[in-house]
């Protein structure tokens, strides 16, 4: 049986809430906030200031709490920034919306109330859409500053400006005392691991993905021995340590190398003592014959996801040959991706191994940090990465996990940076009729041949029988079948579509049927979009086809300075979309609050000019939404500080059209716009909710009770 | 099927230091670290209330380690000195009691808590440049060629635990039995890489701490050793054992099967067909002439029986932990496999082979021709003072390899702390500071001046804890060091009539100094460094410190502080 309860929603307790995590989440916020001491029940410390963590170890209890904190962390882990000024905004908007809401008076009706706030709430979309993104072309991109120099167009940023920009974001992070360090640490990190700056974005991608293998913490020193290592660090030790000299080959292996007498499901029959005698001696001949193999192979270093028996150690220490042990399975797949070997999983692989299955390292040796000794290997740079790794030190080791923490996000911060943001895009009216008249644009405008890409579906159409919308088409990798990896498919095709793609398309330009077969057309082209600094324009145009539900038989793309075009052919003709570069790569405004500054003005402004009553009251809702952002890095300072700033910003706007903000760290324009974008979601997705209904389950069995919350929506 | 529970929502507090229970604790833990520090720092003993292990020490490793603490900012300190003292053995307790006094003395000042760690951390930063500096008035060069720097250091860690409960000629003794085992561990050779042998320490309990020694090579627990015909003792004086080292199990036990099952038919005995395969691997080490076999696990009797019979001595049991040091004592390669034929490379050789008696204890003696393995034994009354000796000689012992990475020392005795605290006075005064470090942590001189006043009188504190008796402490004006007066003396004799060494005994009372009392105003000075001409006691032992523990327990207390400073808000996870 359940019982339901039902709850009604208003927007008073939506403003409730917010203003509950608010008050708790402002603490910590800006240059001049506190930090946030959180023990777990097992009594592990952690010391956080990091808006997402705080909330997320909240353990709320209301369900719309929860919705929230859900959104902060999606957020989040995209941005990497953002979720302390998300509820700050969030609980100004709600507020705002309140007002209207009551200002019908008492005698409104509970239902036209919600309808009002409702139809309130769905022009949010509107706005974003034409007022924000105009807004942002037309008058706030004049007072973009960009981490890249002015005069020479290179494709490497300035390290003064991409050190303020880190420092703003770790004094937020992780307060005043530590801050230079590690914004000077995380700038020389980037700077080497970069490859090639044309290539920054594929760098920093790999830097996001495997960042918890690129680090190591060592306790009880203090904070300001964290640097820099060249090469990569496995955490473990050796359990045979052979100095080598030179370069050193290395093989990784996943499984035994002794051969077990039997295995599960199998048994082994002993009928003879001599039997047993030989077959124990032809397990250790065994292990013996592949060390021997490895040996002359001159291998000199030998990595093992698993314990290996005596008998290995044994010979590897005659052989000279090192070895460690116990590795966990995301070091040896990151250090096959950094090297690009697969693992060997049986010692019959290992005796019929070729040159490609043996990694090479230039040096190779024990490192003592603290009480541990690791394995520090120096690698050659792949990927567009030059393998080099972070050393964090602190007292103790709740404080280097918000360390750890805030460096992740720094690099999803930078990501989010370095990417561009285009507006939605929408269908250019004029259809072209055929793909001639594309191709015969002038050769400015048509796809350069190193961003282009053609993807043709042929082969099979058996596969595609049973899938709706555009036809999915496979791609499989011969070397996949050999190797008993597990590569997960999406990797196979990231390695794939650098290398291959282009002679995939000159292979279906000339219509012969090609035995590697494209999977997920879609997500190819979002990768390859993202890779190449589209940002968000290749999940539009993804969304943007698959809501129209038209099958595509090829795309291409073409990417320009100040906007992007993909054509798509579809079976009723090529389509072309047309996306509008809104905010460039790199962009970045005063810390402190200008961005704010400025948008408030400019809204200022247009709600002036504006026709639409509905939209007037929104826009002035927003604009002084923006203003608690500022408010609240002022108010830890004076008293009356915010207002001081307030005037002499908006005086300098009127007059000059400049914007002074008194703080010379810089901030990413782009995550502020995410940051906006993501707000006014999470507002349309609270407002609509009408009612909470609690059910509770009694079992007959046993008498407990478990408690879920379903959310109604009308 | 995991059940998918009810969490309860976390318990949250705000402003964790103005809440009275935190600051209590805090309070009572101060008094619990002050009166430890120092060589007549008073004992805890610490018990379980239902009876149990009972640790009665003065060090901060075992003191907070066998402590538990409830709140979180507590637990916070703890850590962090655990930590520092996981990595550097010494100064805990002045990591402790400094972060301590910072909180409590900055918590005091009205001063906002963002400003108060900005300074800090500059004051600190002046600290360790002024340490690190060539011409630092606290600090002495260690000299390895003669041994009194390195017989003081480990002199002062052994007298600042008073629980080991040693006589002065006791302490002497051990100093330098703890003092010749770094000395043998030290190798001979030079090469591509070089390595620190290993010390063993071997406790002994109920023997008279003048029993204590080192020895070269390692003592094997033997109860049952025989040593073989009487006929084979020539061998053995000529001064090569050759010595077989398995790492793998000899007892028989069929051992890796695998995963699966294993079915054996009737008539076979598992047992007898490895005891035939050990019995060819005992046939093969009686005809390669192996004199000891040593084994980490154990060894079937049979097998023992069979050696026995052939003159192979056998020594099992020594356990994983040796058997690094083993390897590199006899240069044996550890064998791990009995099926295939031993490669003559892997014996190796030991010098010689001895039983010797320590009390109850019978233990055997391997000796190695020339490598840099040593064992200790020490030897103390009863197990209190026994494991607080052990504890204070391994913690000597990690000082001095500390101290051979940087060869410098710091005088010990309090007279660091109130150097640095007047030199720290001196740099603060309004003569000397300029404005580029007023704007640079933008804060007004006043300010500034506080701060800087707490972080002194935190470091003097340190020194004045180490009076427990109730007499006073002085600081002289002229060095900055610290001198303390027993306590009944009579009031109308001048301050020169009553002082007698200074704390770290450089200076005595014959010198033309003006004292003060420790804390009290006085004229701020520029501290004097020490020189070889006017310094009496130089040749006489010095209570000195490790450099590189103090300098870290320093900057992880400023920090650690800084941090508890910092705190906002508490959450506490109640599932």
């Amino acid at each position: 049986t359940s019982i339901f309860k039902m709850q009604a929603l208003d927007i008073g307790t939506l403003v409730c809430i917010t203003e509950t995590l608010e008050s708790i989440v402002c603490r910590c916020f800006g240059p001049n906030g506190g930090q946030v001491l959180f023990t777990k029940a097992t009594g592990e410390i952690l010391i956080v200031r990091d808006g997402k963590r705080i909330l997320e170890s909240l353990l709320l209890d209301h369900p719309v709490a929860r919705m929230i904190v859900e959104c902060v962390s999606a957020h989040c882990s995209v941005t990497g920034d953002g979720a302390k000024s998300f509820i700050l905004l969030l609980s100004a908007l709600l507020r705002g919306f309140q007002a209207v809401a009551y200002k019908g008076g008492g005698d409104v009706a509970y239902q036209s109330k919600n309808q009002i706030l409702k139809q309130f709430s769905y022009s949010l979309l509107t706005f974003h859409a034409e007022v924000l993104d105009q807004l942002i072309t037309q008058q706030l991109n004049r007072h973009f500053l960009s981490v890249f120099s002015i005069n020479c167009r290179q494709p490497n940023p300035c390290s003064d400006k991409m050190e303020s920009v880190l420092d703003a974001f770790f004094c937020g992070k992780i307060g005043d005392l530590h801050r230079q360090l590690f914004s000077r640490m995380a700038y020389s990190f980037f700077n080497k691991c970069v490859l090639s700056w044309q290539k920054k974005n594929e760098t920093l991608k790999l830097i996001c993905d495997h960042f918890l293998e690129l680090h190591t913490s060592v306790r009880g020193l203090p904070v300001a021995c964290s640097n820099v290592l060249q090469g990569l660090v496995l955490h473990r030790d050796f359990t045979v340590y052979c100095p080598a000299d030179g370069n050193i080959r290395i093989v990784v292996v996943t499984e035994a190398i002794q051969p077990a007498l039997s295995s599960s499901g199998s048994a082994f029959v002993v009928d003879s003592d001599s039997q047993l005698q030989a077959s124990k001696a032809w397990a250790t001949k065994r292990v013996e014959e592949v060390m021997t193999v490895l040996h002359k192979n001159k291998v000199k270093l030998l990595l093992s996801s698993i314990k290996q028996s005596d008998a290995v150690i044994y010979y590897a220490k005659l052989m000279g040959i090192s070895l460690v042990e116990c590795l966990t399975t995301e070091e040896i797949f990151f250090f096959c991706y950094l090297t690009g070997i697969s693992p060997l999983a049986s010692s019959w692989d290992v005796l019929h191994m070729q040159i490609t299955d043996m990694a090479t390292a230039t040096l190779c040796k024990p490192l003592l940090l603290g009480p541990n000794r690791y394995v520090h290997l120096y690698l050659s740079p792949k990927w567009g990465f030059k393998p080099h790794c972070l050393l964090f030190c602190g007292p103790v080791q709740g404080l280097i996990e918000q360390y750890v923490a805030a460096f992740h996000s720094a690099f999803k911060m930078l990501n989010q940076l370095f990417g561009t943001i285009n507006s939605c895009p929408g269908q250019d009216g004029h259809k072209v009729t055929d793909k001639e008249e594309w191709r015969k644009k002038p050769a400015a405008d048509k796809p350069r041949a190193e961003n282009s890409i053609v993807v043709q579906d042929q082969v099979d159409k058996g596969i595609m029988e049973d899938s709706h919308g555009p036809p999915k088409i496979l791609m499989m990798n011969k070397r996949l079948k050999s190797s008993s990896m597990p590569i997960t498919e999406k990797r196979s095709t990231a390695t794939l579509t650098q290398q291959q793609f282009t002679s995939l398309g000159s292979m279906c330009q000339k219509n012969s049927a090609p035995d590697i077969v494209v999977k997920e057309t879609c997500e190819v082209l979002v990768e390859t979009l993202q890779n190449s600094g589209c940002g968000n324009g290749g999940r539009e145009v993804e969304g943007a086809m698959a809501m129209s539900g038209q099958q595509f038989s090829s795309i291409g793309y073409c990417k320009e300075d100040s906007h992007f075009d993909v054509l798509v052919e579809t079976s009723q003709g090529p389509i072309q979309y047309h996306s509008q570069l809104l905010i460039q790569e790199g962009s970045v405004l005063p810390a402190g609050g200008a961005f704010e500054f400025l948008l408030h003005f400019c809204l200022q402004n247009y709600v002036q000019q504006c026709q639409n009553r509905e939209m007037k009251r929104l826009c002035q809702i927003v604009a002084d939404a923006l203003l608690t952002i500022p408010k609240n890095i002022s108010s830890k300072k004076a008293s009356r500080h915010f207002l001081q700033v307030y005037t002499q910003v908006m005086n300098s706007l009127k007059a000059y059209g400049q914007l002074t903000v008194p703080d010379d760290c810089l901030e990413s324009v782009s995550c502020k716009y995410h940051l906006l974008a993501s707000v006014f979601h999470c507002v349309i997705k609270l407002v609509v909710i009408d009612s909470v209904i609690g059910v509770k389950r009694i079992q007959n069995t046993r008498e407990e009770d478990s408690e879920d919350c379903l959310q109604e929506e009308i | 099927m995991s059940r998918v529970e009810h969490k309860k929502p976390s318990l949250c507090s705000s402003a964790p230091l103005s809440n009275t229970a935190v600051s209590r604790a805090l309070v009572s833990f101060h008094g619990i670290v002050k009166s430890c520090y120092g060589p007549t720092g008073r004992l805890k003993q610490i018990h379980n209330g239902m009876g149990g292990h009972i640790c009665t020490t003065s060090q901060s490793s075992a003191l907070l380690g066998s402590m538990t603490f409830t709140h979180p900012v507590l637990k916070l300190l703890i850590v962090s000195v655990l930590n520092h003292t996981s990595r550097f053995s010494d100064c805990g307790l002045f990591a402790a009691i400094l972060c301590c006094s910072l909180i409590d003395n900055l918590q005091r000042t009205s001063i906002p808590s963002s400003l108060a760690i900005k300074v800090s951390k500059h004051l600190s930063t002046l600290c360790t440049e002024y340490l690190n500096s060539e011409d630092c008035g606290c600090r002495i060069p260690v000299d390895f060629s003669s041994s009194k720097t390195l017989f003081s250091l480990v002199r002062t860690v052994l007298a600042s635990k008073p629980a080991c409960m040693l006589t002065k000629k006791e302490a002497d003794h051990i100093s330098s039995v703890v003092l010749k085992a770094f000395l043998l561990t030290i190798p001979n050779e030079v090469g591509t890489h070089v390595f620190l042998g290993k010390n063993i320490i071997i406790p002994v309990e109920g023997q008279r701490v003048m029993d204590s020694t080192v020895l070269p090579g390692i003592l094997v627990d033997a109860p049952g050793f025989h040593s073989g015909k009487a006929a084979d003792r020539n061998k053995l004086h000529q001064g090569c054992i050759k010595l077989a080292l398995f790492s793998v199990s000899l007892s028989g036990n069929l051992t890796d099967v695998g995963d699966g099952t294993l079915v054996v038919r009737l008539g076979v005995s598992l047992e007898a067909a490895v005891l035939e395969q050990l019995l060819l691997m005992g046939e093969q080490l009686v005809s390669n002439q192996v004199d000891l076999l040593v084994c980490q696990k154990v060894v079937h009797p049979s097998l023992r029986q069979y050696l026995k019979e052939r003159h192979v001595m056998i020594v099992d049991r020594i356990g994983a932990a040796l058997m690094e040091s083993l390897i590199n004592m006899t240069g044996a390669h550890p064998i791990g496999s009995f099926q295939t034929p031993i490669p003559s490379s892997c014996y190796g050789t030991l010098k010689d082979l001895r039983t010797v008696r320590f009390g109850s204890k019978q233990l055997l003696h391997l000796i190695p021709v020339d490598a840099a393995v040593c064992s200790t034994v020490l030897c103390n009354r009863n197990e209190t003072t026994l494991n607080e000796l052990k504890l204070v000689c391994q913690t000597a012992k990690h000082v001095l390899q500390l101290t051979l990475k940087e060869p410098l020392a710091l005088l010990g005795g309090g007279c660091t702390e109130t150097h640095l605290a007047s030199f720290i006075r001196h740099k603060t005064h309004c003569n000397n500071i300029t404005d580029n470090t007023l704007t640079a942590l933008n804060c007004s001189w006043l300010e500034y001046r506080i701060i800087a006043d707490c972080f002194c009188v935190s470091l003097e504190s340190i020194a004045h804890s180490l009076e427990h008796d109730g007499g006073e402490t002085l600081m002289d004006t002229v060095h900055g060091h610290c001198w303390s007066v027993k306590p009944d003396t009579p009031l109308s004799s001048g301050w020169k009539d009553v002082v007698c060494k200074c704390g770290c005994g450089m200076y005595n009372q014959q010198q033309n100094f003006c004292w003060t009392v420790l804390g009290s105003k006085h004229v701020s000075f520029r501290p004097k460094p020490w020189q070889e001409g006017t310094v009496v006691n130089f040749t006489e032992q010095l209570a000195l410190d490790s450099f590189t523990a103090k300098l870290n327990a320093l900057q992880v207390a400023v920090e650690v502080a800084s941090l508890i400073l910092e705190l906002n808000y508490v959450i506490q996870d109640q599932n």
